[in-house]
């Protein structure tokens, strides 16, 4: 049950951080020029950006809930069950961002919940 | 070739770095009960033990090359592509952790492995879904303009 929470952290948290920082990113604008200098002025510019911090926390805490389940449960059940943050994000593309989701990836979403299940028989 | 290069980098670096984290984290020691004592060890865990620390270096690694892939391929071939650090992951954790991976576990492994496929289909193949799901109700523009032929490909 606890290891259901923390799974649940790595992946809520961890979407949470990419469109966190996805949102500061498109604030800061796009990265064209890759000069130190340039990247420097990016750095500077998204460090000012609240939701870079707030991604940066989001990320730290999916982190430590993937220290916390590698803890108690079994490297082989681990990695394979963070898979389900592609169920999760095609969800959210579907009813968030309104994106059509074809037939192709909802059968992809059901092999990865089958496998799921099949892990932590 | 390149692309090759940087997704070999990208497998080996997330399957190595998931097991010498969960190595470290081993090492931890359950001592002392309570999150926010929990949370300060695991903190000063991460900086002072070192397979703590390689797992970190790979975990940045595994971003950075996974990114640099990214940065010239599509994310409908990066996917998959890295798909069989599942696998690696597995064997890493059989060998070298002495987990004991039931028939059921290698299948359902198996199986996310094909879902990361599906699920990374897109393109013309996504499209011609779109199609079929939605002529009726939200047509797309750029799709209303192609010839029939061209959709149903």
């Amino acid at each position: 049950m606890i290891n259901i929470l923390l799974l649940t952290g790595v992946v809520i948290a961890g979407a949470a951080g990419d469109v966190s920082v996805a949102r500061a990113m498109r604030a800061v604008g796009e990265v064209s020029r890759f000069h130190p200098a340039a990247l420097l002025a990016v750095a500077g510019r998204a460090g000012r950006q609240a939701y870079l911090w707030l991604g940066i926390l989001w990320k730290a805490v999916a982190f430590f809930c993937l220290l916390a389940l590698l803890e108690r449960a079994e490297l082989s059940w681990v990695v394979p069950a963070t898979a389900v943050s592609f169920i999760v994000e095609i969800f959210a593309a579907k009813y968030f961002l309104r994106e059509q989701v074809n037939a192709t990836r909802w059968a992809g979403a059901v092999c990865i919940g089958l496998g799921v299940a099949l892990i932590s028989l | 070739m390149k692309t090759a290069a940087v997704l070999t980098v990208a497998v080996l670096a997330s399957s190595f770095g998931n097991f010498f984290l969960s190595k470290g984290m081993q090492d931890m020691g359950s001592a002392g009960a309570g999150a926010g004592s929990w949370l300060g060890r695991a903190a000063s865990h991460v900086v002072s033990d070192p397979w703590m620390i390689a797992g970190v270096v790979l975990l940045i690694l595994f971003l950075a090359s996974y990114l640099t892939a990214l940065s010239w391929a599509d994310l409908s071939f990066v996917l998959p592509a890295t798909a069989p650090a599942y696998i690696l992951t597995a064997l890493l954790a059989k060998f070298f952790l002495g987990e004991a991976i039931s028939p059921a576990r290698w299948a359902g492994t198996l199986l996310i492995v094909i879902g990361t496929f599906l699920v990374a289909r897109t393109g013309l193949v996504a499209r011609t879904g779109l199609v079929a799901q939605t002529g009726a109700t939200s047509p797309d523009l750029r799709l209303e303009d192609k010839s029939p032929g061209e959709i149903s490909r």
